[in-house]
C-alpha cells in the first residue's frame, strides 16, 4: 500500500515538474538553461557525430557494391551541377527579361548579393523524434548566426533557424510539417504555399485553379513575407493535384536537397527576416496613437 | 533510488539521447528511426517497476528534449505516461520471454506517441494527425516491437549486473 502511495506520489510530482517545464520553456524562461547544457553537450554531440559519420561509411562500403556506389556517385554529382547550371541560366534570363520591363530593378532588388553574408554551419543532429523535422548545426551567436536566418545548400533551401545557442543552432527543415514558404514557379510564375509533408515531400498549396502547373517545374521560394530571400531553390514539381471541385490545386513538389544526407549547410547571415506579426503590431500601435 | 549509481544512469540515458539524435537518423526502416529512449525505459520499467521506470522516463525524456527541436517536456509526459502502463506489468515479466516485452513496446509507442503529438498540438497548433498516424506511428509500432527484444536483452543484463535488491524508494 505505502509503495503504491509512494509511487502515486511521484507520478503526480514528476507530471507536475513536466507541465510546469513547459510552461516555462513556452513562456521563454527556459531558455537559458538549455542553451548553457546543450553548451556544454554539443562538443559531445559533435564528436559523436564524427564517429558515426566515419563508422556509417564502413558499413555502407560492405553493404552497397562498391563501383556502384561511386558511379552513381558521380553521375548524382553531374545530374546536381547541371540542375544548379540549369536554374541559373534560367534564372538570369528570366531576370533579363524582368530587368527589361523595370528600369531600376538592379537598385530595387539586390537579388543573389547574398553570397558574402555566409556561416558554414557542419550537421551534428538530427531531431530525435519521428514526428520533428529538425537539424542541429555546430555554428551559433558565436559565428552570427540569429534565430530566423535562412539555411541552404548549394543545391537548395534546407530550411530556417528555429534556435539558437552559443555554438550550436536548430534548423527547423522545410520539410517539417509546421514549416510553410512563400513560392512560385520558375518558368510560369504560380505562386503558392510550399508546406512540409510527414512523408518527407513538399506539398505546394492554394495554387489558383486558373493557373497552369506542371510536373517538372522548378519550385522557387518567393521571397513574399519576408521570411526568406527570393529566387532559393525549393524543389522539383513530381504531381499536380487538381479536382475542378476544390478551390485551390495543389502540388507534390520533391525536394532538391537529400535531407538524409547533409553534412554542411550555409546560413545566410546578410538576409533579415521580418516578423510579419511583429510590424502588423508596430503599425496598429502607430496608427492608434499615444 | 534510479536503479543503480546515478552516475552512470545519467551519462547512460545521455549516451542514449545523444545515439537517437545522431547516429539512429541514419537508420531508417519503413521511414522511421528505432526510438531508443522509448525501448530503454519501456524495458527498465518492465524489470524494475514503475518507480524507477518513471525516474528514467523522467531524466530520459529530458535529456531527448535538449536535443529536439520541439517543445521542452513533450518527451518527458510521454515518456512518463508509457513507463506508468509498462511498469504496472513488471510482475509478469520473465527474462527468457520476449512476448511481454514486445507487447510492452508495442502498446507503449502507441501511448508516447499519441501523448507527444497531443503536445505538440497544444504548444505548437499544427498536427497532420491521419499522415502522422499512418506514415510514422504505423511503422514505428513495427520497429520499435521487432526491436525491443534487442533492447530487453542488453537492460536484463544491466540489471543483472547492477543487483535489484539493493535498490529501493523509500520503503
Amino acid at each position: 500500500m505505502g509503495g503504491f502511495s509512494n509511487r502515486n506520489l511521484l507520478l503526480i510530482f514528476l507530471v507536475l515538474a513536466t507541465l510546469i517545464g513547459i510552461l516555462l520553456n513556452e513562456a521563454g524562461y527556459l531558455e537559458p538553461i538549455e542553451g548553457a547544457i546543450l553548451r556544454l553537450l554539443s562538443p559531445l554531440q559533435a564528436r559523436l557525430a564524427t564517429i558515426v559519420e566515419t563508422s556509417g561509411g564502413l558499413f555502407r562500403a560492405a553493404r552497397d557494391l562498391r563501383d556502384l556506389r561511386q558511379r552513381n556517385e558521380e553521375l548524382e554529382a553531374d545530374y546536381a551541377q547541371l540542375l544548379i547550371e540549369n536554374v541559373a541560366l534560367k534564372e538570369a534570363a528570366q531576370e533579363n527579361a524582368t530587368l527589361r520591363q523595370f528600369f531600376q530593378f538592379a537598385q530595387q532588388h539586390p537579388g543573389f548579393q547574398l553570397v558574402g553574408g555566409e556561416v558554414k554551419g557542419r550537421v551534428i543532429g538530427r531531431d530525435p523524434n519521428n514526428f520533428l523535422r529538425y537539424l542541429t548545426i555546430d555554428a551559433g551567436e558565436a559565428q552570427g548566426v540569429q534565430k530566423g536566418m535562412p539555411v541552404i545548400v548549394p543545391r537548395g533551401l534546407v530550411g530556417r533557424v528555429q534556435s539558437v545557442g552559443p555554438n550550436w543552432a536548430q534548423v527547423l527543415l522545410i520539410t517539417d510539417p509546421r514549416s510553410s514558404i512563400s513560392a512560385l514557379t520558375q518558368t510560369s510564375r504560380v505562386t503558392g504555399q510550399v508546406q512540409g509533408h510527414v512523408s518527407g515531400d513538399l506539398v505546394m498549396k492554394y495554387i489558383s485553379q486558373e493557373e497552369s502547373v506542371s510536373e517538372g517545374q522548378i519550385v522557387l521560394s518567393s521571397g513574399l513575407g519576408g521570411n526568406f530571400p527570393k529566387g532559393l531553390v525549393i524543389g522539383q514539381i513530381i504531381a499536380v493535384q487538381q479536382r475542378d471541385s476544390d478551390l485551390f490545386q495543389q502540388a507534390v513538389v520533391r525536394p532538391t536537397v537529400d535531407f538524409d544526407r547533409l553534412e554542411m549547410v550555409l546560413v545566410i547571415s546578410a538576409f533579415k527576416p521580418v516578423d510579419l506579426a511583429e510590424e502588423s503590431e508596430k503599425a496598429d500601435q502607430e496608427t492608434q496613437g499615444p | 533510488m534510479i536503479g543503480c549509481n546515478p552516475y552512470l544512469v545519467v551519462p547512460l540515458l545521455l549516451l542514449v539521447a545523444l545515439l537517437q539524435s545522431t547516429a539512429l537518423p541514419g537508420l531508417t526502416i519503413l521511414g522511421v528511426s528505432p526510438e531508443l529512449m522509448l525501448l530503454t525505459v519501456l524495458a527498465w520499467s518492465l524489470l524494475r517497476g514503475v518507480e524507477e521506470g518513471l525516474l528514467w522516463a523522467f531524466l530520459g525524456g529530458l535529456a531527448l528534449d535538449l536535443f529536439s527541436g520541439g517543445p521542452l517536456g513533450a518527451s518527458t509526459l510521454a515518456l512518463l505516461a508509457a513507463s506508468v502502463s509498462t511498469g504496472l506489468t513488471q510482475g509478469a515479466v520473465t527474462r527468457s520471454s520476449f512476448l511481454l516485452p514486445m507487447g510492452a513496446a508495442l502498446a507503449g509507442t502507441l501511448l508516447y506517441q499519441i501523448i507527444f503529438l497531443l503536445v505538440i498540438q497544444f504548444t505548437r497548433g499544427h498536427v497532420p494527425w491521419t499522415d502522422s498516424l499512418l506514415r510514422v506511428t504505423l511503422p514505428s509500432l513495427a520497429v520499435n516491437t521487432l526491436a525491443m527484444p534487442v533492447v530487453f536483452r542488453a537492460l536484463a543484463w544491466l540489471d543483472r549486473k547492477t543487483g535489484r535488491e539493493q535498490i529501493g524508494w523509500g520503503r
